[in-house]
């Protein structure tokens, strides 16, 4: 009787009724074509990224590079196993937040002024994106590194600015602009916005993102949002983690809307220096 | 990103370029360095069919671990050097 009145209310709903129908079996299409492989990928990977963050909380930064070298070498492995296909593309993409992590862990970073030490990282990281480009024979547009509209860039990127207040008094102060006049101050914002807001947005909505969405569709932003929030966890602050991968969700969805990421390295630029050397100086 | 590192382990991490390169994450960005570079080598020696993209998966680790194994040199050299 339910199934008649059920079947009588589609045959109300008319074409409405056929779409949403329609719609569910796209869905549960879709669902059955995922790459199981290309799953059990992303999940090892942040995983094994999960525990390697969580060996350098509790066992400092020795202990916790070698777990994240064991990562990188499985990562290596795999890699040359898999041939050109979309999960090498997630692999090579996931693969390089270990590395990132082995060299931010290991440079020299309190004999230097602590903005040099965000320069280092980002400088080696960015070798790396461009390497993972170079062996996937990706190009920048690939990873979403395209125009947009100015109108759309401007909004999001005044939206990041303003969501540096929160993250400032929620992750407390970290000075790098502080001491230096304004030349020093200066270049703390340019290193900020190359090397916090572009290289962040680069590797996980540029590179993570893309390739979670070319296997898993919307999949994508929980990828780059469960990347962001592993990465973001060692902070050991809860509220400064659900914070970052709100932002996350945010930037990922305007990714995804606009097809590219010049919006979100805007927003993420205009929060980390406001976050990171604007209110140290204004809210000290 | 690697605000949050700094958020626990800043005071667990290398004070002075000489522990970046006695301490364990140094001398393990070392040992791995010199690992991607024997194989990197090797596969280049042995001439496999598969060997010019072996080499460009091996860069991706290589070359930001040597960038930042120069960033540890350099700054060790300020350190002895009385360069002001």
């Amino acid at each position: 009787m339910a199934a008649t009145a059920a079947s009588g209310a589609s045959a109300h709903v008319g074409p409405g009724g056929d779409a949403a129908e329609t719609t569910t079996r796209r869905r549960r299409r879709s669902l059955a074509n995922v790459d199981v492989g290309a799953v059990r990928v992303a999940i090892g990977l942040l995983g094994g990224l999960f525990m390697a963050e969580l060996v350098t909380i509790v066992g400092g930064a020795g202990p916790g590079v070698l777990a994240h070298v064991l990562l990188l070498v499985v990562v290596a492995m795999l890699s040359l196993r898999m041939g050109s296909t979309q999960t090498h593309r997630l692999l090579l993409s996931l693969g390089m937040l270990p590395l990132v992590r082995i060299v931010s862990l290991a440079v020299p970073a309190a004999i230097i002024p602590i903005q040099y030490w965000y320069l280092q990282i980002g400088l080696a990281g960015l070798e790396g994106v461009l390497l993972v480009l170079r062996r996937l024979d990706l190009t920048f547009k690939d990873l979403g590194l395209q125009r947009t509209r100015g109108a759309e860039v401007a909004v999001v990127t005044a939206i990041g600015a303003a969501l540096g207040l929160p993250a400032y008094l929620i992750a407390g102060r970290l000075d790098l602009g502080g001491g230096g006049g304004a030349i020093g101050l200066a270049l703390s914002a340019a290193i900020v916005i190359v090397f916090v807001g572009f290289f962040e947005e680069i590797l996980f909505r540029g590179l993570i993102q893309s390739a979670g969405t070319a296997l898993f569709a919307r999949g994508g932003i929980a990828l780059s949002v469960a990347a962001t929030t592993v990465m973001y966890a060692a902070s050991l602050n809860p509220r400064y983690v659900v914070f970052m991968a709100l932002v996350a969700v945010f930037l990922g969805v305007v990714t995804r809307r606009s097809g590219s990421i010049v919006a979100p390295i805007g927003a993420h630029a205009a929060l980390a220096v406001v976050q990171l050397v604007i209110l140290p100086i204004v809210l000290p | 990103m690697n605000s949050t590192v700094t958020g626990y382990v800043l005071e667990n991490l290398a004070q002075t370029p000489g522990q970046a390169l006695a301490a364990a994450p140094g001398g393990l960005l070392v040992g791995l360095l010199i690992v991607v570079l024997l194989v990197r080598v090797l596969v280049v020696v042995g001439g496999a069919p598969s060997a010019r993209s072996v080499v460009r998966t091996l860069d991706i680790a290589a070359v930001p671990l040597f960038i930042a194994l120069a960033f540890i040199l350099s700054a060790r050299v300020l350190e002895i050097l009385p360069l002001g």
